[in-house]
């Protein structure tokens, strides 16, 4: 029962991530001159089995202005690209609190 | 007067994906195609949705999900491809770059 | 009568933002940013319009819709999956970044632990 309530929680995190990210987007685009500084970082995570990565870089994706290209060989490390690399720490603290603590409430008992 | 809205709506999305034909038919190197015909693909489904509102018709909802499918196994084709030159690989050959 | 406008006011602003990301496609500078475009808005667009056309059907033809149900899923699943493929292959064959990009931390790691590709 608590399980369904965590996931409900992560599905709702989805869906708000994906209003606010693609807000951010449109922004970016129509702004007249372009003022973005891309770049790409590496994040440490402590997820462990596949099934948590996948849905972490699928939530990534949808985050404001990031999106993973590529997972380490030791399937630790996410390559994140991001839009407006303004803090890399700021980004991936924010991904840390937030992100990772939904989505081991859903999968570790 | 909703199916104004719906016309306009429809000559948007006619738009937007003649935009993305512009990024196809220009875009510099083949992850560029490769992104706007998936973005083409998806404003092709919502294109599909809106008709079935404008005739007031549940027939073509089926074309809805075929077109999801189909875009997303093009996608993942291709960028197999251009990534190791093998859409299938065998199971005995994997070579984990 | 006004619910009728306010599905197709729904519609309409899922084709703007989906024309908006399609903008974006032709504007930004290289692959990574045009993905980001691709993948993010163009998704929310499509999602609009397809939640617009389920309450639609379930509210003036009395038609509850498990396909568009089934296709709001769909497309919520993959497109960050294909924005991710598309990167990566971008990545994997040798697409450089914009110029104004200011980092690059997967180039270490590539040519420290895979050698070049």
């Amino acid at each position: 029962m608590k399980k369904l309530y965590a996931t409900a929680k992560l599905l709702a995190l989805f869906v708000k991530e994906l209003f606010i990210s693609s807000y951010a987007v449109i922004l970016h685009i129509i702004r007249p001159r372009l003022a973005v500084r891309p770049g790409i970082f590496a994040l440490e995570t402590e997820l462990e089995s596949d099934w948590e990565i996948t849905l972490l870089s699928c939530l990534i994706c949808l985050t404001p202005g990031t999106l993973t290209l590529d997972v380490a060989r030791d399937s630790r490390t996410l390559f994140i690209h991001a839009m407006d690399i303004g803090d890399a720490g700021l980004l991936s603290q924010q991904i840390k609190g937030s992100f990772e603590k939904a989505i081991m409430e859903v999968t570790r008992p | 007067m909703m199916s104004n809205l719906l016309l306009l709506s429809l000559a948007v999305l006619a738009a937007a994906i003649l935009g993305c034909l512009y990024r196809l038919l220009k875009g510099p190197t083949v992850p560029d195609r490769i992104a706007a015909l998936d973005t083409i693909g998806v404003l092709l489904l919502s294109m599909i949705a809106v008709l079935c509102m404008l005739f007031r018709t549940t027939a073509y909802l089926d074309i809805i999900l075929v077109i999801g499918i189909l875009t997303f196994i093009g996608t993942t084709a291709l960028t197999r491809y251009i990534e190791r030159g093998v859409i299938i690989e065998d199971g005995d050959a994997e070579d984990d770059r | 009568m006004i619910g009728e406008m306010a599905i197709g006011a729904v519609v309409l602003l899922g084709a703007c933002i989906g024309a908006i990301s399609a903008f974006g496609l032709i504007r930004l500078p290289d692959i990574y940013l045009r993905s980001h475009a691709a993948t993010k808005s163009a998704t929310v667009g499509v999602l609009l319009i397809l939640a617009a056309a389920f309450l639609y059907f379930l509210l003036y033809l009395d038609h509850v819709s498990v396909k568009l149900l089934l296709g709001i899923v769909f497309v919520f699943l993959t497109a960050p999956v294909a924005g991710h493929l598309t990167g990566r292959a971008a990545y994997r064959s040798g697409v450089s970044l914009w110029k104004g990009s200011v980092r690059d931390d997967l180039k270490q790691e590539d040519s420290s632990a895979q050698g070049p590709l």
